[in-house]
């Protein structure tokens, strides 16, 4: 259709043309010929009225109708845009987190190649790891990738040149970039046999050299050693395991020591790209023989503990955030429905209400289409108007939670509210217009209803089974959010063994090349000893190699520790990980730990003298039962391991944690030697003083000793929320659906009820006026709400249990099926119900029979 | 979308539809076609022509368009389209036979 100015434009001039053809051709004054031709206006409109759509006026004519309609009755359109606006918020938002970690390709060229693969072994943590001489015999003898590659974890590197900082490092294999598909951006990429080159991130290119091109070549000094930039990585680079990473080095494996499995051994991780028409089933059968002749080299009774996996890049990636995704996005469904099925109940409320306008509509010549579409139009403009205030929300609910930093769901920092968001808003704000529009629109006008004799709905169960459905959904989403709080409580009741308070640490390394010999590293720490001591507001400090309650620390192996003399166990299994800590004498005093049995180092101990006799070891009371069956272990001797010498355990102190949300490790302590050389130990001090002071006193001590070291400072209590991090905001955010779901649910269960009652004012009236007593009526009404609030119960009670394999994961040691919580959150969630169908019942309770029957 | 009317609009329709299978013509002309042909029993409302055409032009049963005329004034020509005529053959057959059944039945009466 042309635009409306251009239109009139033509059909003036046609009717002007027209009008002077006449004058000319009947030869009359151009005035005559005008009055001939009759109300030009009125003609010109009619022309005009042939080129507008019917359905777009009709549009025009409902949009119209709606808005006056809203617009009249404030309260029931505040009630419902504010129900769609959370719904459709909440979920936007959720849906912007889950999207990167779900659905959002990846930023790899064909992702659906991408293979991770390797072996997983108990005593790796979960990690799924390849040796680097079976790295290098699979890549040669394997024919089902177009690329295999690898690299070793991200490490802290530091760099020590002006302006020193801590930076994250990579060594990764030459073809790393190419099997995912990326190219340096600028420079080029690493080679073989090269050594002291490196790319840089697209982050640190531009922040530490401002974006310079001619930052090729130039050198960097890394852990002391100068290396020269060889290219820059590209923006959207991301490795598999999603964590950050500033620098990448060469893998540079000593191919024939690594082969021969002798000296030192590479853990890496490993990923491949299939060859087309290859699938991942295929792969991994092709790799079997190849992983069976690798077991060769595991020790015999380790065997049976170590799998080959392989997984699709994206299965692999998301599998630690999958489930809290899936949560999320289940909850905030749940409460987009029970939004929906409120939005829905009022709609039909009020469709009710107009019954008897609809009825003279259809009484005067409106089809049953045009009612319809009249309806879903109002529906629609309704949930429209919802959905852009919930965008707004949404970007307000995102903001919120990236704020409350999680550790637990990758990328949430940078989720935003894009066009992939956008078109899922669109979707569902659509869907819900249509949902919400649809069951009030179908109920049928009738003409009957205009003489009064019928006035319940046609559709008397679809109210009903839409309250029971709210409740369901809000009693399931109550429960599993209070399981998640149960469940976050006791992660925060679990004793640390550790005080948290007034403990700050830092890490501090001495990777620069002016300290490649072991004495100047004693010298200095010697020398920093010396001035921690020093400083005010030190009550007890220590040094140590590792700190808990998370990090890296030393392992053993349980299997292979023994004890009194005794030869190694050989029964098979690997009996799990133990830590170990190179720890100082102070260390205990200053980590708060007790001290069960025994004795603590020595500072004689610590500075290893009297070679003669066996080194002293301090066992964690758990590893002292576990491998005594008594913490009662004091004066016992231990072997840690084949290459550890005879060592007596001197005492047992508590456990600390030290593993995660997992069950602690068993843990023992040696004395951190005074000539260890080590390049890198924690300096952990307890003050009196403030820790935010004692930090700026460290930081000071320090950097005079050395200004080219990066320091970064922790205090325990710091280290230790960061546990509870995502289980905290796991629990916030389905804390606040299942509120939102219970208020939904609540406002849904009173508008019903309110509405019957007003349905049923007559009966109740004549009830009334025969004597029914205030009571019964109460009962009459709240019966209904009982027993809709029962069925919705017990349905949620369903519901959670279908989700509980899922929910299981994401709890801390509590039983998922537990009576008392869900007794107390059915019948919290059945109290509110009830209470919010006590008011409309009582107001009927007290209505006015006389009234009641004059009422229409 | 446009929409087809199902039956022709009347007689109206008819004539010009009829007026325009003679050949394109402007909305003046085509009164003047009407009225030469008809002996000057037939002729337009000037006021209902233009809306009709449009109505004729939104069913695509006839498709205007602005030309130049014959003695240089820029006029809106309208042509019968395919559908424009197979509408009218269509229209033309129920016409005669209505017209052969009213026919009938006044013989009948006489």
């Amino acid at each position: 259709m042309k635009r409306d100015d251009d239109l009139d434009r033509d059909l003036r001039e046609e009717i002007e043309t027209h009008l002077r053809m006449r004058a000319e051709h009947s030869a009359i004054g151009e005035q005559r010929a005008r009055k001939q031709f009759g109300n030009k206006t009125q003609i010109q409109e009619e022309m005009r009225s042939m080129h507008i759509s019917p359905y777009l006026d009709e549009l025009m004519q409902d949009l119209r109708y709606a808005s006056r309609r809203a617009l009249r009755m404030p309260g029931f359109t505040f009630a419902i845009l504010a129900a769609i606006a959370v719904g459709i918020g909440a979920s936007s938002a959720v849906f912007s987190v889950v999207d990167r970690i779900l659905f959002r390709p990846l930023p790899y060229a064909h992702e659906e190649q991408l293979v991770w693969l390797g072996m997983t072994a108990p005593i790796a943590g979960g990690e799924d790891f390849l040796l680097g001489g079976d790295y290098l015999d699979w890549k040669d003898q394997q024919q089902v990738f177009s690329h295999f590659t690898a690299s070793q974890g991200v490490e802290a590197c530091d760099v020590t040149e002006d302006n020193p900082v801590r930076l994250r490092c990579m060594a990764a294999a030459t073809d790393y970039l190419e099997t995912f598909g990326y190219a340096p951006v600028i420079g080029r990429n690493l080679q073989r046999g090269e050594d002291q080159h490196v790319l840089i991130s697209h982050a640190l290119w531009q922040a530490r050299y401002n974006g310079r091109r001619d930052v090729l070549n130039e050198t960097i000094q890394l852990n002391g050693k100068p290396w020269r930039i060889a290219g820059v990585l590209p923006a959207d680079f991301e490795i598999p395991s999603l964590a950050r990473v500033d620098l990448v080095t060469p893998l540079g494996l000593d191919e024939t020591s690594e082969r021969a499995r002798t000296g030192r051994v590479s853990f890496l991780k490993a990923w491949a790209r299939l060859k087309p028409g290859v699938s991942l089933r295929q792969a991994d059968a092709a790799l079997q023989p190849l992983f069976r002749q690798s077991l060769k080299y595991v020790p015999p009774s380790f065997v049976k503990e170590v799998k080959l996996v392989t997984y699709s890049l994206r299965e692999r990636q998301a599998r630690n955030s999958r489930i809290i995704s899936l949560t999320l996005l289940a909850a905030v469904l749940a409460v987009l429905l029970i939004a929906c099925a409120n939005v829905t109940n009022l709609l039909l409320a009020r469709a009710a209400a107009s019954e008897r306008e609809a009825a003279i509509r259809a009484a005067i010549g409106a089809s049953r289409a045009r009612l319809v579409r009249q309806t879903l139009t109002e529906s629609l403009l309704l949930t429209f108007t919802g959905g852009v205030l919930g965008l707004l929300l949404g970007n307000a609910f995102l903001k919120i939670a990236a704020s409350l930093a999680p550790a637990g769901i990758p990328r949430l920092q940078n989720a935003t509210l894009d066009a992939r968001v956008l078109a899922f808003t669109l979707a569902i704000t659509l869907l819900c217009g249509l949902l919400c529009g649809v069951i009030p629109s179908l109920r049928t006008a009738s003409v009957q209803a205009l003489t009064g004799a019928r006035s319940t709905s046609v559709h008397s169960w679809t109210r009903p089974a839409l309250v029971t459905v709210q409740i369901a959904l809000a009693s399931a989403l109550l429960y599993s959010a209070s399981l998640l709080s149960e469940s976050l409580w006791k992660l925060q009741e679990t004793p640390l063994g550790i005080a948290t308070n007034n403990l700050i640490s830092t890490s501090v390394s001495l990777r620069d090349a002016r300290y490649a010999q072991t004495p100047l590293r004693d010298d200095f720490w010697n020398r920093l000893d010396d001035q921690i001591a020093r400083l005010p507001g030190v009550t007890s400090y220590a040094f140590s190699d590792s700190l808990p309650p998370s990090g890296r620390a030393a392992t053993r192996i349980f299997a292979r520790m023994r004890i009194d003399g005794k030869p190694e166990d050989v029964r098979g299994g690997t009996g799990g990980m133990v830590l170990w800590r190179s720890v100082t004498p102070a260390y205990f005093k200053t980590m708060g730990i007790a001290l069960r049995q025994g004795r603590v180092f020595t500072t004689a101990e610590d500075a290893k003298i009297g070679p003669q006799q066996p080194p002293a070891l301090v066992l964690s009371e758990r590893l002292a039962r576990k491998l005594f069956g008594t913490p009662d272990a004091a004066g016992r001797l231990v072997k840690p391991g084949p290459d550890a010498p005879w060592s007596s355990v001197v005492g047992v102190v508590g456990d600390a944690k030290n593993n995660g949300f997992e069950p602690d490790d068993p843990e023992f302590y040696a004395p951190l030697s005074r000539q260890s050389g080590r390049a890198n130990l924690i300096l952990a001090v307890r003050t009196s003083a403030n820790p935010a002071l004692m930090r700026d006193l460290m930081r000071n001590a320090i950097t005079a000793l050395d200004s080219h070291i990066p320091l970064t400072f922790e205090t325990m209590e710091q280290r230790t929320s960061q546990l509870t991090e995502g289980p905290r905001f796991n629990t916030a955010v389905l804390g606040f659906f299942s509120l939102a779901g219970l208020l939904l649910g609540a406002t849904g269960i009173y508008s019903v009820v309110s509405f019957l009652v007003s349905q049923r004012t007559k009966e109740i009236g004549i009830r009334l006026a025969l004597g029914a007593s205030a009571q019964s009526i109460r009962q009459l009404i709240l019966r209904n709400a009982i027993v809709w609030t029962l069925a919705g119960c017990g349905a949620g009670t369903g519901l959670v249990a279908l989700g509980l394999p899922y929910l299981k994961n994401l709890l801390y040691q509590t039983p998922p099926t537990r009576p008392w919580t869900a007794g107390a959150v059915l019948a919290g969630m059945a109290a509110v119900a009830i209470l919010a169908s006590l008011v409309p019942a009582i107001r009927a309770a007290r209505l006015d029979p006389i009234q009641t029957l004059r009422h229409d | 979308m446009p929409r087809k009317p199902d039956h022709l609009q009347g007689s109206l329709d008819l004539i010009l539809l009829k007026a325009l299978e003679h050949g394109p013509n402007h909305g003046f002309g085509i009164t003047l076609h009407i009225e030469s042909v008809s002996g000057g029993l037939l002729s337009v409302e000037e006021g209902s022509l233009y809306p009709a055409l449009h109505r004729l032009e939104r069913g695509q049963l006839i498709a205007g368009e602005w030309k130049v005329t014959g003695n240089q004034r820029r006029a809106r020509v309208y042509q019968i389209t395919a559908g424009g005529k197979k509408r009218l053959a269509e229209a033309a057959e129920s016409w005669k036979s209505v017209n052969k059944g009213i026919a009938r039945m006044f013989r009948y009466a006489q």
